[in-house]
């Protein structure tokens, strides 16, 4: 046994072994969160949890209640409003797209939309306030908070995965099918609306689906527009969300308590939800894709009148959506850039009033830090486990079940996780609140989100090259270390990065497990640190005398998150330049 | 024999079709007979495709291409001619089967129906009568609403052509059209092109000699997007003019 | 065999965890807690033993968390503290020149005393009073430090015809409003337009929804229309936003309110004015302490801090955001 052979052994042990910690960090989130929710039902009947709509966790003398009815019918009925609004302006952003007859559209357009993705969830809230709640102040409603403020600011959100995904569908459909109608003399955009739409029908579906998976789990956004009150969801009233409940709510009740378990009862709904829709999507695909001889019910009627239709619906909603990017960016920068200066970047928090003077410093360094921690510990065994799909599962199945495991992870939302941290690490496991505990839940949101995308990068890689190291007789791990990761480097470095994005913005799983209002620079992971969407949040709570350095930090945000953006996307290009010659 | 006294179903006149700096078709002149199969062989590369393509306009939907020269349908530029009239006319199948994910029925009326050509009840005939004349009818008439995926290989190929001719066209082109079927798919597809021709002038690329030896009124033999030598069949392949063609035939190169 | 091998490996961490997970689980609050505190003392101990030399008990870092009021009032004060003296033996020689951090977390009340109680933190926030439960809790090392006094007020828009009508309401018409019996500002004074009724309040698990419902609202719920608000500014800021609102804005958020013009007026409760007189008198009921409490003994490190939170620095920090001092400064 050569030292070479031992290392390599060696090393796919360990590739293994991270990829198991990965898959075992779901089952682990799941079942801590349920067995912290069941102790509720010893005390409360389910039906009652469900279906009640008093929810008084403290007792004020007339006794406790926990109902979280209208906090389900909040969730739905924001999703399902956002989802609604989504659907109508991504489909036709997506079909723009997808008709656009040179590659140059789609190229540009693309990383242009995902900057939306990029913007965190405080900062949606933060305009969300500042602009939508304004406008419904305007026509009426009292502080302009209410579902459908809501719902808008949600279907921003979900927008950009919901073009991705469904132009994508679109341009498969496009590529089977426009040749062949044009031969019969069909124009392009009545192809599009009455043969490609509807073939692609089954997939945009699968799409919607997931995306409402993700607008439930949205927490901070939704939480600062749409009013918080226990009351049953009207479109221009108040309401709240299993999210927001948690989130306002998850610090203060007694560990043990009965508040404690129904906070966790009530996220173990919303998580066992979005787990099911999950595995149901999952099963449809694969359906689906057996299903490939059926006819498609609606499709082939309309003529020229629907292509003309589908050709004003497509191009409006794109151009809406490019209003919506640089309204979003240029509204926060219009807004902020006067108060960034070298002081505002490099000093701390001062003032009698804080926030009033002085900078931002130890909330960039901690964002850093928090994020620097994440990426680390998610994104290797991400990387882990997309190499272990990728190169050493051998039944399919195994696959399908792993990419599933990962999906339902993704679907876990970010207060959850939080919810976990904060029960798991700070407190049970005493490592009180530190960058560590927060990192951790950043660590688990953030792995496949950097899996998927690795995943990608490896399966784009051709399987002859690696086969041609394997018939030399290299084994697997040598091939992985000689020709893999060199040649998916780009990919996976671009992932990373925009992995570290997405943790830079989250709020809600640092809210109570390492984030704080002050601290100096940071100097350990075992301690709390400041971050910038948590100061954010801060920030507007505070209210109008913080609101420019609310922005500036807002700014800084945004700014990071475009720079990250431009340089993952420009080393993905360089070095995938390099290697494709 | 060669001098066949009606017009030209289609012309081409200093053909040249570039994609960049690439060449695809050089200064290509040629007549395409009317009511007869035209095979259009050469190595691959050659430009075959290209110059089907060029005669439904097909090849402005590629982007970066520049035509030069022109296309004449029945002695008309279609240079200026508004595009659904040109594929109303020109009718193209392409080389894998492309039925729309709709049900046979659907298939055929898509078209009809998109040039407002008739009303529901002639609909149907026009499907019958162009399903018999692809030899198709019998095969489905018992179900015309299932889906056209479900149909083999050859049965959608021959859908394809079905569905081509409902809008009424003057020539069909087809690229390669039996490269995906296998031997008895092709022995009915060439048997509906041979009924075919004499309603419609049939333009068909084809890498396979013995089947344009047996199918072909007409060859014309294409090398480096030029075109080289063109007449009647029989006279091509017997006896080539040029020494090319010749060595094209025997195998030397292709 | 590998495959079954990484799974059978899977499933022997996976119960391995439960298990320990389940022992230290949260079944039996008092014994977890005390277990918890003790261990995170010793995890925080060790922690500062990690960074220590010499000097092993020495405390160099400190943890606020609580009161979404007190925490701007804490932060300020450790920005400033540790600006001044970057390391603590610039705060007294005897202290080993390790650097200066304190930490605050905001959260609520609620928050503040958990994390005081689990050891979290070293000092929880609070804006109200605490439960003889929650003393018990934290032990017989029980130290509380008020800082502050805060009132809620009662305040409507500037804007609403009410203040015309009158300038003072008794308990009973508050609870009415506060719980939903009226809905419409006629049913409180005819004169007043039907106009329905807005009321902002505080998160429910916050130090001043628990102030009101103890000093105002008695047995009645608070109606469940009310608006959340996240935090007292937040609050005022609704009610100068919102013609026909009323809620209990605090009065160092509703004197800020009304700085670039008057935005809120303040009702007057059973005849007595919301005033700073009033409130350190106590004849204005609905007021509130804002502290921070322990259960530890208070470290040498500690003790500079809390000198320096209750120096003049200390004092005009809590005016300036709006809070009335509940001390005199020392220095």
């Amino acid at each position: 046994m050569t030292m070479q052979r031992a290392l390599d052994i060696f090393w796919s042990w360990v590739i293994k072994a991270l990829a198991a910690l990965a898959l075992f960090a779901l089952a682990f989130v799941v079942l801590f969160i349920v067995q912290e929710a069941l102790p509720l039902f010893g005390e409360v009947p389910v039906a009652d949890f469900l279906l009640g709509t008093r929810w008084m966790p403290v007792d004020f003398g007339t006794g406790t209640s926990f109902g979280v009815f209208n906090f389900i019918a909040g969730t739905v009925a924001v999703s399902l409003l956002a989802l609604a609004l989504a659907a109508l302006v991504g489909l036709g952003a997506a079909m723009f797209l997808a008709c656009a007859q040179s590659d140059l559209v789609r190229a540009v357009s693309y990383p242009f939309i995902d900057l939306l993705a990029g913007v965190p969830s405080v900062v949606y809230g933060f305009v969300g306030l500042l602009v939508v709640a304004q406008v419904f102040m305007a026509a009426g409603i009292s502080t302009g908070l209410c579902i459908m403020a809501a719902a808008i600011v949600l279907a921003v959100m979900i927008l950009p995965f919901l073009i991705s995904s469904c132009s994508e569908s679109l341009l498969a459909e496009r590529n089977r099918f426009l040749l062949a109608a044009q031969t019969l003399g069909v124009s392009r955009w009545s192809a599009m609306a009455t043969i490609v739409l509807p073939a692609a029908t089954r997939n945009i579906l699968l799409s919607l689906v997931l995306a409402i998976g993700r607008a439930m789990g949205e927490t901070m956004a939704v939480m600062m527009v749409i009013g918080n009150a226990n009351v049953f969801p009207t479109l221009l009233g108040k309401g709240e969300t299993i999210p927001s409940v948690i989130a306002l709510e998850m610090g203060t009740a007694v560990a043990g308590s009965l508040h404690y378990h129904a906070l966790f009862a009530a996220g173990m709904v919303l998580m066992l939800v979005l787990l099911a829709i999950n595995l149901l999507v999952s099963l449809l695909r694969n359906r689906l894709s057996q299903e490939g001889r059926r006819s498609v019910a609606l499709g082939g009627y309309g003529g020229r009148r629907a292509g003309a239709v589908a050709r004003i619906w497509a191009g409006a909603s794109y151009a809406l959506v490019v209003v919506a990017v640089l309204f979003l960016f240029g509204y926060v920068f219009w807004r902020g850039a006067h108060t960034i200066s070298w002081e505002f970047l490099t000093q701390p928090p001062s003032g009698l009033v804080l926030g009033e003077e002085g900078g931002i410093a130890p909330a960039i360094a901690g964002s850093l830090a928090f994020t620097a921690c994440a990426v680390v510990l998610g994104g290797i065994p991400a990387i882990a486990c997309a190499l272990y799909v990728s190169f050493y599962v051998r039944s399919r199945r195994m696959a399908g079940l792993i990419r599933l495991v990962v999906q339902c992870i993704a679907g876990i939302p970010s207060i959850i996780l939080g919810l976990f941290a904060y029960s798991f690490l700070v407190r049970d496991l005493a490592w009180g609140r530190c960058v560590l505990s927060a990192s951790t839940a950043l660590a688990v949101m953030v792995m496949p989100f950097i899996e998927v995308r690795a995943e990608k990068a490896f399966s784009e890689l051709p399987q002859a090259v690696v086969n041609a190291s394997y018939a030399l007789g290299c084994s697997r791990f040598h091939a992985i270390r000689t020709i893999v990761l060199p040649a998916c480097k780009g990919e996976l470095v671009s992932g990373v990065i925009l992995g570290a994005c997405y943790a830079l913005g989250a709020t809600a799983p640092l809210l109570f497990t390492g984030g704080v209002a002050f601290a100096g620079m940071p100097t350990s992971i075992m301690e709390p640190a400041m971050a910038l969407p948590l100061h954010l949040y801060l920030l507007v709570a505070q209210g109008a005398t913080s609101l420019d350095t609310a922005f500036g930090t807002a700014c800084v945000m945004m700014a990071l998150i475009l720079a990250s953006n431009a340089v993952a996307t420009a080393y993905a290009h360089a070095t995938q330049k390099d290697w494709r010659r | 024999m060669m001098q066949e006294q009606a017009a030209p179903a289609m012309q081409t006149v200093n053909l040249s079709v570039s994609y960049g700096r690439m060449r695809a078709l050089e200064d290509v002149t040629i007549s395409i007979p009317p009511q007869a199969i035209t095979a259009i062989i050469g190595p691959s590369g050659c430009g075959k495709t290209t110059l089907l393509t060029c005669f439904n306009a097909l090849i402005e939907e590629q982007p970066g291409v520049r035509v030069e020269g022109e296309v004449l349908l029945a002695g008309k530029s279609i240079g200026g001619m508004r595009r659904d009239l040109l594929r109303r006319r020109v009718g193209m199948v392409t080389q894998t089967p492309t039925p729309f994910p709709f049900s046979v029925y659907r298939n055929l009326t898509y078209g009809p129906r998109y040039y407002h050509m008739a009303r529901k009840a002639q609909l149907d005939q026009l499907i019958r009568e162009k399903l018999e004349m692809v030899g198709l009818y019998d095969e489905v008439r018992d179900d015309l609403h299932r889906s056209a995926l479900a149909l083999s290989g050859g049965q959608q190929q021959r859908l394809c052509i079905a569905r081509a001719l409902t809008v009424e066209p003057e020539v069909l082109l087809l690229d390669e059209p039996c490269s995906s079927l296998d031997v008895k798919a092709t022995a009915k597809m060439e048997a509906t092109l041979l009924d075919l021709k004499s309603t419609y002038t049939i333009i068909i690329v084809t890498h396979n000699i013995a089947q344009a030896r047996r199918i072909a009124d007409y060859a014309l033999f294409l090398n480096g997007g030029r075109m080289v030598e063109m007449a009647p069949a029989k006279q091509l392949f017997e006896h080539p003019h040029e020494a090319p063609t010749r060595d094209f035939l025997s195998g030397a190169f292709g | 065999m590998k495959k079954h091998l990484a799974i059978a490996m899977s499933i022997v961490m996976l119960c391995m965890t439960i298990s320990g997970c389940a022992s230290s689980g949260t079944d039996g609050t008092a014994d977890t807690e005390t277990d918890v505190a003790a261990t995170a003392e010793e995890a925080s101990a060790a922690t500062e033993d990690a960074s220590a030399t010499a000097e092993e008990e020495f405390q160099s870092s400190i943890m606020f968390c609580g009161s979404t009021s007190l925490y701007p009032i804490m932060s300020s004060l450790a920005s400033s503290f540790t600006n001044e003296y970057e390391t603590w033996d610039a705060v007294d020689a005897s202290f080993p020149s390790k650097n200066v951090s304190i930490y605050v977390a905001p959260g609520g009340s609620g928050v503040g005393v958990s994390a005081a109680v689990d050891g979290t933190a070293d000092f929880g926030m609070l804006a109200r009073d605490i439960k003889d439960g929650e003393k018990a809790e934290l032990g017989e090392g029980y130290q509380e430090f008020v800082v502050a006094r805060d009132a809620l007020t009662i305040s409507v828009n500037a804007n609403n015809p009410i203040v015309d009508v009158m300038d003072d309401m008794d308990i009973e018409t508050i609870q009415k409003i506060f719980s939903g019996e009226y809905t419409t500002w006629d049913q409180v004074d005819p004169s007043l337009p039907h106009e329905t009724i807005n009321v902002y309040i505080r998160d429910l698990s916050g130090g001043a929804y628990e102030v009101f419902q103890k000093t105002v609202m008695g047995d009645t719920e608070i109606s469940t229309n009310a608006t959340q608000s996240a935090s007292m500014t937040e609050l005022a800021t609704n009610i100068a936003g919102d013609e026909w609102a009323i809620g209990y804005a605090g009065y160092g958020a509703y004197i800020k309110a009304n700085a670039d013009g008057e935005k809120l007026v303040a009702m007057k409760v059973e005849g007595v004015e919301a005033n700073e007189e009033n409130i350190r008198n106590g004849s204005y009921v609905i007021q509130r302490p804002v502290m921070f409490v322990t259960g530890d003994e208070i470290s040498a490190s500690e003790q500079a801090f809390i000198d320096y939170i209750f120096s003049q620095v200390g004092y005009d920090t809590v005016v300036e955001n709006g809070y009335i001092p509940a001390f005199t400064p020392e220095s």
